[in-house]
């Protein structure tokens, strides 16, 4: 029993160490995870990602445990056509900081495993080409900006 | 003082054009629009026409789509918001409204689960593939579905409008994602004082 106890502990040590050192140097922030209605299985997480090195990243895939599948996505315009476009990659240039929001850059979540809930918490892993990786944790919200949803609305009372 | 006379009248010109702007950029759109009729969340109103006296903000999209529609939408409810805060009076002369491109799974049922939760008085419709081509077709909206390995299934590349129609139903004007809301509930506010 002992023993078994020391090889989990040393496990545990060598795990944490593992992933700290596997740990990116990108600055993610403003994460959030767009809310939808229970009937829709897609969503999509959005934050700014920032390359503080010298040296270029390559974000090379996303995962979570909230959806049966998670994509990189970006939007493409052409003429009036918006077109979301699976990708392999996205490019960081050093010291580049990248927008993930509606319309353009996105971490699209596919095939949800339980409908999302306003302020819930949704942890997203981000792998980057070099192996690194980086833990960012969102939160569920309505809409961008803090605009209020349908829901969320204030009614004003006239006397 | 005479500049000070010159400073008002200024002031006056400066404020009077963009109110005549505001009436002037609004003219009816003689190529797009028409009467329709499709299967409807809301089963008494499932015509274009039943919605005559009232404005109607219109947006195509489909229900799967995660990051579009969902946008647009959020977009129709704040203009929707915006003109509550006016007051409900105003609210309720504005009808919104969402045609599916994708028959194929946005059911009624589908439909009214998903565009409740954007606003209780949103109606959606749908209809048989060739119904709402033929609607998409008449304001000019193109979908495509998109050839793609993603897990979500099938992705449409579109255009995504709100368009603003009067109480006759005619298209007065046409919003893209870029547009500030500010602006549309202006352009709505015009067409309610008409
Ligand atoms: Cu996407």
């Amino acid at each position: 029993m002992l023993n078994l106890k020391k090889i989990l502990s040393v496990l545990l040590f060598w795990t944490v160490a593992a992933v700290a050192w596997a740990g990116s140097a990108v600055e993610v922030t403003d994460g959030w995870v767009r809310w939808v209605p229970p009937v829709s299985e897609n969503s999509a997480a959005y934050f700014t990602l920032h390359n503080p090195t010298d040296k270029p990243l390559e974000l090379v895939s996303a995962s979570s445990d909230v959806a049966r599948a998670v994509e990189l996505h970006n939007v493409i315009k052409t003429g009036d056509l918006m077109s979301m476009q699976k990708q392999e990659k996205i490019g960081i240039s050093a010291h580049q900081t990248l927008q993930f929001q509606p319309g353009s850059y996105h971490v699209m979540l596919i095939g949800l495993k339980k409908p999302l809930e306003e302020n819930q918490s949704v942890s997203l892993t981000l792998h980057f080409a070099d192996g690194t990786t980086a833990p960012v944790s969102l939160t569920v919200r309505k809409d961008a900006g803090g605009k209020s949803g349908a829901d969320e609305h204030q009614h004003h009372h006239h006397h | 003082m005479i500049a000070r006379w010159l400073a008002c009248g200024g002031m006056v010109a400066l404020l009077g054009w963009p109110l005549l702007l505001v009436a002037k950029e609004l003219p009816v759109n003689t190529r797009l629009g028409g009467d329709f009729q499709l299967q409807s969340t809301v089963a008494a109103q499932d015509q274009l026409s039943d919605f005559k006296g009232r404005l109607v903000l219109l947006n195509f999209g489909y229900t799967s789509c995660p990051d579009v529609c969902p946008m647009v939408l959020s977009r129709m409810t704040q203009v929707m918001n915006a003109l509550e805060e006016d007051s409900k009076e105003t609210r309720a002369r504005v009808q919104p409204l969402f045609v599916t491109f994708d028959p194929a799974r946005d059911t009624v049922e589908r439909l009214q689960a998903y565009l409740q939760h954007f606003g209780k008085d949103f109606i959606g419709m749908t209809g048989t593939p060739e119904q709402v081509a033929d609607v998409a077709k008449r304001f000019g909206v193109v979908y495509l579905p998109q050839k793609s390995d993603s897990a979500a299934g099938t992705l449409f590349a579109h255009s995504d409008y709100i368009y603003l129609l009067d109480d006759q139903g005619r298209v007065r004007a046409l919003f893209g994602s870029k547009d500030p809301i500010d602006e549309m509930v202006d352009a709505v506010e015009s067409l309610l004082d008409e």
